[in-house]
């Protein structure tokens, strides 16, 4: 047993806000403290601060298109290596770590979960085999289903009710095929009007083939994914990402979906208002005054860190205009049936206007949207910047005076398109704890996570305090990982596979027959070797969908 | 007084060598022992310098050999490496300031991102041969391989500043993406010399290979041979640019000969690559 004594407890979902308490670890469990307790181990976290592992909700680490970012991008690597050292593998990468790199980056953080947000199921098995050498993390990858021709072929069909089940039959079986954990949607219907060779798509443009509309398809899945009771609602990247004006079909959206659990991920992205010029302004007052009043709905927000990133997506046509735009490098992928996939290198500067304003309107939106169990801190890694950068982001939040001088750094018109010199919020170490584990453990419906509680698993993070809240969060005293401690003062003690979450949705197990021909004709593999086996999971962990 | 320090290969190592660790501002004030115990990579295996070489200091004299000494005013050593070095690789990677002579050949990476001072190679060398160069000047009298000047994979800027000359040929991509500086090629250059460049000379004297200054942005390449340009490079004029007079003397100066080069050339001018907006030049001598 091991026990931690002397810290400043902060677990939000049972309300402990910095008292000082006994945590009691056996097997991975946090137990009840008795005083017959044989303890082995204690740790004393006095002037720490003891929180819940950290929850990533949206990332993009394991798969295909990451692996493509990392060869794509040999610059990345130079200057970025680890060098290995007892148990410990070497890596390389900043915006785009190695595999095993990217889990003890997180696990350096303080962060012991992390989903990998983009998975097309012809590709999972690639994801699968990342994340098992992606370590002293528990994982997930994300399936889409928002350009996909089966969805699409289902959802024109004229009966209301055999429609209804046979899309919740499709929607279990592409989930339970890729091993996936949630459904995920990237701007519904677009890709495939791009793969048509026709223009962007609003909410009611009909994608051909069939003349879905967007719309239909967000209301039908949401409805599916309510009635299959999945623990994550529909995570939603939605129509029109990056361009001026969006945050009208961002709450028109949002509108449509009123009453569901959607997610809405990178909203940053989604909040941008439209110049006179046909610039952009700030939208997140409109934006954080809507969700305000929603709190059916999550978020996370993709805040611009300055500096390198690798943006990847399997928004294609929006990767398309990026590469015109930058003149930077591109990789475009048609994934057969079921979406496309772009990746473009980027340099996000504050002296760019674009740049300064997109920075701006992450941190308003974090700091607009009054209740944090909202919102989850996110730089939908590496698209917006490396999840390395969340200390930083955790100091703007908490040290207005720190944000205001980055923000005098700026490009010089920036405020005359934001807001964020009005906004005076700072985050307590409460807050900090809800937007980085409690929010995104409770959006994800993963009970046993994001707090500190008698039967949460014992994954811990322990900070010592210190005024510079970046140094404070990027090197945590100690992490433990299923009650073990696999960081010590910013080190890397031991690496270990962490568990795959996963979904069991009541529906069918095997493909409706009309569209197993269509897969026969259509696909390059048999459908057979479609479905990731059982074996590409080592540690599988069933969250149940009640 | 000018101190050499000479470096004799005891023999050529099965695997290469990572043996950025030599160059004139890491050996100065070193005992012969702190020398031998240098450390050189060989593989994943950590070795010192003594396991290859055997090292001699010396004092040279004498007025007239001081004259000839280039850039000792930091008291630098003369440090000179005997022996075939192609497999040693990263010699003179970063170097600032000195002289470092090579009696032989020698592999990759050699004077990569170098900084000042002078790298003789009196042998051939192998790949990226100045790569990301800075300031300095490398002359090399046999061969280069491939990517002389050029930006590593994935950078978007090569060869920032200094000189490459180079007697013999020299491989592909010479001078990819460089930025600044001059690349002489003595003799024939592979494909695409000049690629995606952005400012900065290349000469060819002897034959070119195809696409030359394919995705140049800036700068020039003069060749002196005729050769075949892509199509999205377009025809200027037939002039005789001024600059070529002090370029040939410069290289003069610098002990490298052109040999059949004439200081009244006339060039028929080249813009291009017009896919890249044809602020770049490509000159082509009109009088061979
Ligand atoms: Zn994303």
């Amino acid at each position: 047993m091991l026990k931690i004594v002397n810290g400043q407890v902060y677990d939000p979902l049972n309300g402990v806000n910095g008292e000082v308490r006994e945590i009691v670890i056996d097997h991975g469990m946090i137990v009840e403290p008795s005083p017959d307790q044989k303890i082995s181990e204690t740790i004393n976290a006095s002037g720490c601060v003891v929180m819940p592992g950290g929850i990533e909700i949206h990332s993009h680490i394991a798969g295909a298109k990451v692996n493509s970012a990392r060869s794509m991008c040999p610059e990345d690597h130079y200057d970025h290596f680890k060098v290995s050292t007892a148990g410990i593998r070497s890596g390389t990468g900043y915006t785009v770590p190695s595999t095993f790199l990217t889990g003890y980056e997180y696990s350096r953080l303080g962060y012991t979960t992390a989903f990998e947000a983009a998975v097309p199921p012809l590709e999972a098995r690639h994801a699968h085999e990342e994340l098992e050498d992606t370590p002293l993390l528990d994982s997930g990858i994300y399936t889409l289903m928002g350009n996909n021709y089966m969805i699409m072929k289902v959802l024109s069909e004229q009966d209301e009710i055999g429609r209804r089940e046979r899309l919740r039959d499709l929607v279990t079986w592409l989930l339970t095929s890729s091993k996936g954990y949630a459904v995920k949607v990237v701007n519904p219907g677009g890709v495939e009007s791009w793969k048509w060779s026709q223009g962007s798509v609003d909410l009611d443009t009909r994608v051909p083939p069939f003349g879905i509309a967007p719309r239909k398809l967000l209301q039908e899945l949401v409805e599916v994914i309510r009635e299959l009771k999945l623990p994550h609602g529909l995570h939603l990247h939605a129509n029109h990402l990056g361009e001026a004006g969006n945050f009208i079909t961002t709450l028109e959206t949002m509108r449509t979906l009123e009453g569901y659990p959607v997610h809405f991920t990178h909203l940053q992205f989604h909040s941008y208002g439209m110049t006179k010029k046909g610039g952009i302004r700030s939208a997140a007052r409109e934006i954080a005054e809507y969700l305000n009043g929603h709190p059916e709905f999550t978020c996370d927000i993709g805040q611009i860190v300055f500096g390198p990133a690798t943006t990847m997506t399997a928004d294609s046509p929006m990767q398309f205009r990026l590469h015109q735009m930058t003149g930077n490098k591109w990789i475009n992928s048609d994934v057969e049936m079921e979406t496309g996939s772009g990746i473009v290198p980027m340099m996000y500067r504050p002296s760019v206007l674009f740049n300064a304003i997109q920075w701006c309107i992450g941190l308003e939106l974090l700091l607009l949207i009054k209740n944090p169990w909202q919102i989850v801190l996110t730089t939908d890694h590496p698209n917006a910047g490396p999840f390395t950068s969340y200390p930083q982001i955790i100091r703007l939040l908490m040290d207005r005076d720190y944000r205001n001088s980055v923000l005098e750094q700026l490009h010089p018109k920036t405020v005359n398109y934001t807001h964020l010199r009005e906004l005076d919020r700072e985050y307590s170490l409460e807050e900090i704890a809800i937007v980085t584990r409690s929010a995104p453990a409770r959006a994800l419906g993963l009970s046993h996570k994001g707090r500190l509680g008698i039967g949460a698993e014992a994954d811990v993070a322990i900070y010592r305090i210190q005024d510079d809240k970046e140094k404070m969060f990027a090197g945590p005293a100690y992490v433990l990982k299923g009650g073990k401690v696999v960081v010590r003062d910013g080190e890397v003690l031991q690496s270990f596979a962490g568990k795959r979450l996963i979904v069991e949705p009541d529906g069918a197990k095997t493909l409706l027959p009309d569209l197993a021909r269509n897969f026969a004709d259509y696909y390059s593999i048999e459908l057979s070797n479609y479905a990731v086996q059982d074996e590409y999971l080592s540690r599988p962990e069933v969250i149940p969908c009640i | 007084m000018k101190t050499e320090i000479t470096l004799r290969l005891k023999e050529q190592p099965s695997i290469p060598v990572e043996a950025e660790s030599i160059n004139p501002e890491n050996l100065k004030g070193k005992s012969l022992k702190e020398i031998y115990h240098l450390p050189l990579w060989s593989g994943n295996r950590r070795q010192k310098l003594e396991d290859y070489f055997e090292v001699e200091i010396t004092e040279s004299g004498g007025e007239a050999e001081e004259a000839k000494v280039l850039q000792s005013e930091d008291n630098l050593a003369k440090v000179v490496l005997a022996g075939d070095l192609s497999r040693f690789k990263r010699l003179g990677q970063g170097m600032a300031a000195g002289e470092m002579e090579i009696r032989g050949s020698v592999g990759f990476h050699a004077g990569a991102s170098m900084r000042g001072g002078v790298l003789r190679i009196k042998g051939n060398a192998a790949d990226w041969l100045g790569a990301h160069m800075e300031g300095g000047q490398i002359m090399v009298e046999g061969s280069a391989g491939h990517f002389v000047g050029a930006a590593y994979r994935g950078k978007t800027q090569g060869m920032s500043g200094g000189t490459i000359l180079i007697r013999g040929s020299a491989g592909q991509m010479t001078g990819s993406r460089m930025r600044r500086g001059l690349i002489a090629v003595g003799g024939d250059c592979g494909d695409v010399p000049g690629f995606k460049m952005l400012a900065g000379t290349i000469l060819i004297s002897g034959a070119c290979g195809i696409r030359a200054g394919a995705n140049m942005r800036r700068g020039t390449i003069v060749l002196l041979q005729p050769t075949r340009l892509l199509p999205s490079f377009y025809y200027n004029c037939c002039y005789r640019p001024v600059f070529w007079g002090i370029l040939v003397q410069e290289l003069r100066q610098k002990g490298f000969e052109l040999p059949h080069a004439d200081q009244d050339f006339s060039f028929q001018r080249f813009s291009g690559d017009a896919n890249e907006g044809g602020k770049g030049e490509i000159l082509i001598c009109q009088s061979n």
